[in-house]
């Protein structure tokens, strides 16, 4: 079982920026070929499930569901004198078969209860001196504590990218980004468009829109891929006591999001 | 009880003297050949040859998309993968996308079925160059759904339709090999609005064709058109032929005909069959070339009707607007479709 400790605040760090007011997120452009009664104006976190709007004679719907998490962060560290910063970053990869993850209003609700699942504070602002860690991890990754895990497929890329000299149209920046597996093999996943390790990926965007955009099979079919938001880094608080310098706020992180939920009907061997 | 049956069965039989004497008509019928008063045949083969240019796997794929379009969350329902593996048997390994529902929405249209479908799009190189760069595309659509609202079908493909586009663009050229299969049934005015086959066909069909560097045409098969029809006379068409098209064609190359034939059939179900059997190669001055003189490459086919021969009735054609952008490929960001198309942006 692999275990990621550093991309899972972002993930909730994501979650949580997801789950803003609607109002208070950048509104999105309609995207073409797009029915009007898709929702608009951001992810949804806590993903609902799709339910048959009307008459279904026989019933159907999918005897599972996928929820799918792509969550990632990066930041643009100052180049040297006159070049561009280079972007570093990481991706990770989540496939649940039934399961979505924990909302943070989810968390926020139960931590009240005594379930082991939810209990204690929210990982984002625990206190990772007082914290046993290897509790924080397991709390950070709490389907593991479930009987059967739902984990269908995890994979976690590094992101090392350079300026493209193939911007996209509208877009504020555009990179050549090499995404390199770290951990986990993204073989078993079902979105068929993850990027195979050591993929070069064109992705260019406009921070007016929040959208990132990537340049299919570059193309220049330039497909909206993530939602993008920058999280201020804030400064870190020092101790005048124990003579702890307070450290100034780092460069801003942006957050890469993309979830879906989508039916799917597995082989038996797998249906457990 | 056998025994019962096995002497009647006896009882019943011929004496085998009889059963050699089989029936021989004194006067047998003559095979009247259709009356052609009226009928511009030259232009019902042209119009034939237009068709197989718009029957292929892009107005099914278009009509799949804009199904897709039209859904809300929930109707139909959307998966990875096959929808139903115990009942649905998929026999491939990509990783593909389909829906499958037998729902209604709101505004009382109703999908039911299944649709699946897989596309990829790959591309190296740099276009600006002048190796330039070679994009592989493929899509595959296969099911059995139907979208309809009232008594009004939007969308119906039962079949199987599959394509294929390389192509290679440079800084000076662009060259390109399109491939097309089609089986099924396909209806519906997402697929035949603005159709030259309004009401939609059943097909079989294979086509690839060529260009840029070369002009090629290559198709076999069938189609039946369920309203639309030729001269206001054939509803359908069988075609096996290939053709070389002026550019890239070599010396011994006949571009003013293509090689094989091609059928009309009428609602009476006579079929019209001009046969093309242009020479190839050898001495043009040859007079002992074979089958003289319907060798001659000249655009001009031998008609048969009902399987007859009419030497009388030599059908010319000039295949010009073949070559004029009529077999060109698909864009190839077409074949760039993707979970986020879904409706779940991005």
């Amino acid at each position: 079982m692999l275990r990621t400790l550093a991309p899972l605040p972002i993930l909730l760090a994501a979650l949580a920026l997801a789950c803003e007011d609607p109002a208070s997120q950048t509104e999105l452009p309609d995207l073409p070929d797009e029915s009007d009664s898709w929702p608009s104006g951001g992810f949804d976190s806590d993903v609902e499930f799709p339910t048959d709007t009307g008459v279904a004679p026989d019933g159907r719907e999918p005897d599972h569901w996928l929820y799918i998490y792509q969550l990632g962060s990066f930041q643009l560290p100052d180049g040297e004198a006159g070049e561009p910063p280079s972007l570093l970053g990481e991706l990770v990869v989540y496939e649940f078969v039934d399961y979505a993850l924990p909302s943070p209003e989810d968390d926020e609700d139960e931590d009240t209860d005594s379930d082991p699942v939810d209990s204690d504070s929210d990982p984002v602002d625990s206190d990772p001196v007082d914290s046993d860690p290897v509790d924080s991890e397991d709390e950070l990754r709490p389907w593991e504590l479930l009987e059967d895990d739902p984990l269908h497929c995890e994979v976690v890329y590094t992101m090392a990218g350079e300026p493209s000299e193939h911007p996209c149209d509208g877009c504020d920046l555009t990179y050549e980004i090499t995404f390199t597996v770290t951990e986990g093999d993204p073989g078993p996943c079902f979105d068929p468009d993850l990027p195979a390790d050591g993929a070069v990926l064109r992705i260019g965007w406009s921070w007016s829109e929040g959208i990132a955009y990537y340049d299919y099979a570059n193309v220049g079919v330039w497909t909206p891929w993530f939602w993008i938001a920058e999280r201020e880094v804030e400064a870190l608080e020092g101790d005048s006591d124990s003579g702890v310098p307070t450290e100034p706020p780092g460069p801003p992180e942006y957050l890469l999001t993309w979830t879906d939920v989508i039916g799917v009907s597995l082989e038996p061997e797998e249906d457990t | 009880m056998r025994r019962v049956l096995t002497l009647a069965l006896l009882l019943g039989c011929p004496a085998p003297e009889e059963e050699r004497e089989a029936p021989v008509l004194s006067d047998p019928v003559e095979l009247v050949p259709p009356d052609l008063e009226g009928v511009d045949l030259p232009q019902a083969f042209a119009d034939a040859f237009r068709l197989i240019a718009g029957v292929d796997t892009r107005p099914v794929w278009a009509g799949h998309l804009d199904a897709l379009d039209h859904a809300e969350p929930g109707c139909p329902d959307l998966y990875l993968g096959n929808p139903d593996v115990d009942s649905i048997d998929i026999r491939t390994r990509a990783k593909g996308r389909s829906w499958a529902d037998y729902c209604q929405q709101s505004d009382g249209t109703i999908y039911s079925g299944y649709s699946y479908w897989e596309n990829s799009l790959t591309a190296m190189g740099d276009p600006n160059t002048t190796l330039g760069r070679t994009a592989d595309a493929t899509r595959l659509l296969l099911g059995d759904g139907a979208v309809s609202r009232d008594d009004e079908m939007l969308y119906e493909f039962v079949g199987e339709a599959e394509d294929s586009l390389s192509l290679t663009t440079t800084s000076e050229s662009e060259t390109w090999t399109y491939t097309s299969r089609i089986a099924g049934v396909a209806t519906g005015q997402f697929i035949f609005d603005d159709s030259p086959t309004p009401g939609g066909f059943r097909v079989g069909l294979y086509r690839r064709s060529t260009g840029g560097d070369a002009d090629t045409l290559e198709t076999r098969g069938n189609l039946y058109l369920f309203e639309h029809r030729i001269a206001d006379r054939f509803d359908s068409f069988a075609v096996d032929l290939e053709f070389s098209g002026p550019l890239g064609a070599g010396p011994d190359d006949c571009t003013l005909e293509p090689t094989g034939w091609i059928g009309l059939r009428d609602e009476d179900a006579f079929w019209y069959d001009l046969v093309f059997e242009p020479r190839r190669g050898g001495d043009p001055q040859d007079p002992e070339y074979d089958n003289e003189p319907y060798t001659g490459c000249d655009g001009c086919g031998t008609l048969y009707l009902r399987g007859l021969e009419q030497p009388t009735l030599e059908v010319c054609m000039d295949f010009d607007f073949l070559w004029d952008g009529l077999l060109d490929h698909p864009r190839i960001q077409d074949y760039a479709f993707t979970l986020r198309n879904l409706g779940e942006a991005p």
